[in-house]
């Protein structure tokens, strides 16, 4: 009777999943609400955790609670360290979301709503959950190894530099990109800059507090911590509204890359009490606190979708960024659908502290279905704005042109209605100077996130408030992801230095810190200053050259857990990491070529270069920008070199297992399988003691 | 209303003990717990502090 009821039950939830996503995609000017999202995007994670991950974890895993993990072989209290499945759940999920999941949806937009929800919920179901569950498991029963130390013991030698090089390319586009999303957000914007600028001391106080007053007690000093960012939020009108202070926060965009890079540095070199970790806790904590608070927003106003499920660019035509539906869309994404970053945290910290086996499925596959679910809110977000607001934020004055008048022209002949006095009067009512050309995805989120709040709390009254809280909030985990990157690229570039000339490589070492870390920052910074001075807004030519890296660590990962999976003798069903690395690798190839290779000059790198080097030659560039084009077409040289570079380490990595694969396939050679011993729990079954 | 207040009070202690667990306050009372029980020299809350986030920012801890 049981089983019956509950068979009955997952049927019902599937009849509802298909009925949501069939209104989807089948809704042709019919009003539809994020609610409708929402129950589509629910009802197939329910239904994949069950069937999917169970299906994986049984056949292929065969997880074993019997079997000791890692953080009961080698418990220490420090990095070992069994934990209970809720909480690791919890710590699993602020490490892995960032602003991708964000930023990418949004910008995807662009093709209208309905190709980047499905990818998000199809990809993140199918690929990015199988992805960081199976690296986790493989992590797991090798003792809490890396990415790159699987690589190097499972797939090569080779395949493990590889892996190191690669991330640490990814590193250093992935902190460009970011910094350029705050720099866009912040530019000419007196509140959100001196709200942003606040948390450095409000953080400098916490890591003090931390250190000496209380040691180690977070959730004071973060509580501490919380109520000063509230009123710097709050504090921040009244600077906005200051004739005195209000020029002091007003930076241009290469005033504000040049702060963000010295601040960089800073946050890399200075001791990380101080700084980096005080803003870790503060950011956890307003970044989880928001993404609920956005859930129940959603679900409380039922924002109505004005963006259409398809726009007219899916032909490639869109100004946002360049580039077909496919691959672009499926780039755009990124980490909202499978993020290749992931499997680096699933082979870092979360694989010493699992107590079971069988958590290893709520932490690596539960946790990314929570980061797809974030990612089909910043897709409602974004696609409850009128069309016509969300072209107009998010598209590059070199397109649409710098005033209202000049935005609400070309959009309106795109077949978007826009009003010249929209524009103004949002940007009065959030407390702005003006919304238009405010690329990357940070401020057309914040206006739909503020909606949703205001509509929930305060009303048109506190749009303002709400708005700048939203910036505050993307801003703060965007930097902290930036302080904690800078500072393991650093450690990155010291571990490869050390190898030229040893002193180089020692951590201890001050001269050395700062070596390294000038150049981790002067290699982002350098990115992000081609962002800022880009005519097309910098973020055409950044996320997707962010989105090809981290898709092909991604495919890195994949090649990585199917030559596990190959030497498990599960070959059967290998097609679970196969089939989504085949999709991945076709999405970044193609990617690749077109970004390096296409016509357009709006697309491909080469083009780009070509069309400025042939306006110098015509003469039709003014003395006073020759400088600067010449500076662009290096740039575009550059941008050919790094995606070359990737697409060459990742096709010699998988080459390099494709040999091994036939192998082993054939019984030809041989599969090592670099497991740790099977050692029996001592704990009972349930929990432990 | 009593047992409600009580309920309430149980689930708001369970939820800051659940915050607590996650931002890591707990830690050091585990680790002095373990290393009591093995026997080894124990750090004091600002070594184990300092210590523990050495290590968790010279790895990858925070994604994209």
């Amino acid at each position: 009777m049981n089983s019956t009821v509950r068979a009955l039950g997952w049927i019902l939830v599937a009849i509802l999943g298909a009925g949501a996503l069939s209104g989807i995609a089948f809704s042709r000017g019919e009003p539809i609400t994020g609610t409708w999202f929402v129950v589509a995007a629910v009802c197939s994670y329910l239904l994949a955790y069950r069937f999917y991950s169970a299906f994986i974890a049984a056949k292929i895993m065969a997880l074993d609670d019997s079997r000791a993990t890692p953080a009961e072989t080698r418990e220490d209290g420090r990095d070992y360290v069994p934990t209970n499945k809720w909480v690791l759940l919890g710590h699993h999920f602020a490490a892995i979301a960032g602003p991708g999941p964000l930023v990418g949806p949004t910008l995807a937009a662009q093709f209208g709503y309905l190709p980047g929800t499905l990818w998000i919920i199809v990809g993140g179901c199918l690929a990015g959950c199988v992805q960081d569950f199976v690296i986790l498991f493989c992590s797991m029963r090798r003792g809490g190894k890396t990415l790159g130390q699987m690589a190097k013991e499972e797939v090569g030698k080779r395949a493990g530099f590889i892996a190191l090089v690669t991330v640490l390319i990814i590193m250093v586009i992935l902190l460009s990109v970011v910094a350029l999303v705050v720099v866009k957000a912040l530019q000419s914007s007196p509140w959100g800059t001196y709200t942003l600028a606040m948390t450095v001391p409000v953080a400098m106080l916490m890591g003090v507090y931390l250190r000496y007053l209380r040691p180690g007690r977070v959730m004071e000093a973060t509580a501490i911590g919380l109520v000063l960012t509230g009123f710097s939020v709050i504090s921040g009108q009244w600077v906005a509204e200051s004739p005195t202070w209000a020029p002091f926060f007003t930076l241009s965009g290469t005033t504000l890359a040049a702060a963000i890079i010295i601040y960089g540095f800073a946050a890399s070199a200075l001791p990380v009490w101080l700084l980096l970790a005080p803003r870790d806790y503060l950011s956890a904590f307003v970044k989880v606190g928001a993404i609920v608070a956005m859930a129940f927003g959603i679900l409380i106003v039922q924002p109505e979708i004005h963006m259409p499920p398809l726009t007219s660019f899916i032909d490639g035509t869109g100004p946002v960024f360049a580039g077909k539906i496919f691959p672009f869309c499926f780039i755009t994404i990124a980490c909202g659908a499978i993020s290749g970053f992931h499997a680096l945290i699933s082979s870092g910290t979360s694989p010493k502290m699992i107590q079971r086996e069988s958590h290893a499925r709520m932490i690596g596959y539960g946790s990314m279905l929570m980061e797809s679910f974030v990612g089909v809110m910043a897709m409602v977000a974004a696609c409850a704005l009128q069309p016509g607001v969300f072209f107009a934020i998010n598209s590059p004055a070199g397109i649409i042109g710098s005033t209202s008048a000049e935005a609400a022209a070309t959009i309106s002949s795109w077949g978007y209605p826009l009003e010249a006095a929209t524009m103004d009067n949002l940007a009065k009512s959030v407390g702005e100077t003006t919304l238009l050309n405010r690329v990357g995805g940070a401020p057309s989120l914040a206006v739909g996130m503020a909606q949703i709040f205001a509509s929930t709390l305060g009303g048109e009254r506190l749009l303002s408030i709400w708005y700048h809280f939203a910036i505050m909030f993307e801003a703060l985990f965007i930097l902290t992801v930036l302080d904690a990157g800078t500072r393991v690229g650093r450690f990155m570039v010291q571990e490869l230095l050390g190898h030229i000339y040893k002193p180089l490589g020692a951590t201890g070492s001050y001269g050395s810190i700062l070596f390294a870390s000038f150049l981790i920052c002067s290699s982002w910074g350098y990115f992000l200053w081609q962002g800022v001075i880009d005519p097309l807004g910098g973020i055409n030519s950044l996320w997707p050259l962010f989105g090809i890296a981290n898709q092909l660590l991604a495919s890195c990962a994949l090649v990585v857990a199917t030559t596990i999976l190959l030497k498990m003798g599960k070959k059967k069903y290998a097609w679970v990491t196969v089939l989504p690395m085949i999709w991945l690798i076709t999405v970044t190839m193609t990617a690749s070529y077109q970004k390096i290779f296409d016509a357009s000059p709006r697309l491909g790198f080469l083009a780009n270069a070509h069309a400025l080097e042939a306006q110098i030659a015509a003469g039709t560039i003014a003395p006073e920008a020759l400088a600067r084009t010449q500076h662009l077409i290096f740039n575009n040289y550059l941008n050919v070199g790094v995606t070359a570079i990737l697409v060459g380490l990742i096709l010699f990595l998988i080459f390099e297992a494709l040999s091994l694969w036939i192998g082993l396939l054939k019984g030809t050679r041989e599969g090592q399988l670099h497991e740790s011993p099977y050692v029996a729990t001592r704990w009972p079954a349930e929990g432990r003691v | 209303m009593s047992t409600l207040a009580l309920r309430a009070g149980t689930i708001l202690r369970s939820a800051w003990e659940y915050l607590r667990a996650v931002m890591g306050d707990q830690a050091y009372e585990r680790y002095q717990e373990l290393a009591r029980r093995n026997g080894e020299k124990v750090l004091s809350a600002e070594e184990f502090y300092l210590d523990s986030l050495k290590r968790r920012y010279s790895t990858v801890s925070r994604c994209c």
